[in-house]
């Protein structure tokens, strides 16, 4: 017990004396503070890149939906302009309008995608 | 916590917190500053996280116990005494020098052990305490000091110190 006193009153005197001089604190807050700016702006980015795919998705979802609209609308067009152009064939009937549904489909899917693509930031050209 | 708070927070703490992993680091001063500054970005990261700011240098602690535990995970190969030794002589020579039986006993300890010690001694916290840094039980604490204290006993007898 004595002894186990002595030596930790030892141990204890010694990380006293311990006064190790570590390197200067302005510089390390600077480069810490360099960090955080780094991983502030990753951040930033990062919340501004999400909210852009946000906006196009909703903007391709809009785009796709009116587009649809309109092309449904316009299904007699449609399956007018393909008949004429396949009347060599002789199509069964209710085929044609059925193309005419699967171009609309495809129109507007086309159409979502292209705003999307337009939208969603690049490399190249996302200068935010 | 903003940014400014915790700017405020770490400036007060940094100083303990890096001569508490120089020590640990054996006086590598400059792999102890690179485990600061990890974990205080660490701590950057998950501050909104922490609950009770008026334990942030108890926190503090505990990321940069986990980080230095990564780390040396991380460094399979055990940099030897002498390499120390010459990193810290071309840094801080007279210092190195004052401390260096004491950095080649602190090498020889196990890390959780130096770890406990450390805290126990240079930062003055209590068992519990260490037990929540070091994530182990009070009684696993109060066990690795006695084994810690009976190590750097026999170590620093041997440096007649």
């Amino acid at each position: 017990m004595d002894n186990n006193s002595i030596n930790d009153a030892d141990i204890r005197a010694l990380f006293n004396a311990y006064r190790q001089t570590p390197s200067s604190d302005t510089d390390f807050m600077r480069r810490l503070e360099q960090k955080m700016d780094a991983i502030e702006y990753i951040r930033r980015r990062n919340t501004c890149t999400v909210r852009r795919y946000r906006r196009a998705m909703v903007a391709a979802a809009i785009a796709g939906f009116v587009s649809g609209a309109v092309f449904t609308m316009a299904v007699p067009y449609i399956e007018h302009i393909i008949q004429k152009t396949l009347q060599f064939i002789d199509l069964p009937h209710g085929v044609g309008q059925n193309l005419a549904w699967i171009a609309v489909t495809v129109l507007s899917a086309l159409a979502a995608f292209v705003t999307y693509d337009l939208m969603t930031p690049t490399t190249a050209t996302d200068k935010n | 916590m903003t940014r400014q708070q915790f700017i405020a927070h770490v400036e007060d703490n940094q100083s303990e917190l890096r001569r508490f992993l120089t020590a640990l680091c054996c006086g590598d001063h400059s792999r102890a500053d690179d485990i600061a500054q990890e974990s205080l970005l660490k701590a950057f990261l998950s501050c909104d996280g922490l609950e009770k700011p008026d334990k942030f240098k108890a926190w503090l602690f505990r990321i940069a116990f986990n980080t230095y535990m990564d780390s040396c995970r991380s460094r399979r190969e055990t940099v030897s005494y002498d390499t120390l030794t010459a990193t810290a002589t071309t840094a801080r020579a007279d210092d190195a020098f004052k401390y260096q039986a004491l950095y080649a006993a602190l090498d020889r300890i196990p890390e959780r052990e130096r770890t406990a010690i450390l805290l126990f001694y240079m930062e003055g916290y209590q068992t519990s305490q260490i037990a929540d840094i070091v994530n182990v039980s009070d009684a696993a604490v109060r066990q690795m000091l006695s084994r810690a204290r009976t190590h750097l006993r026999s170590l620093l007898t041997a440096n007649n110190i």
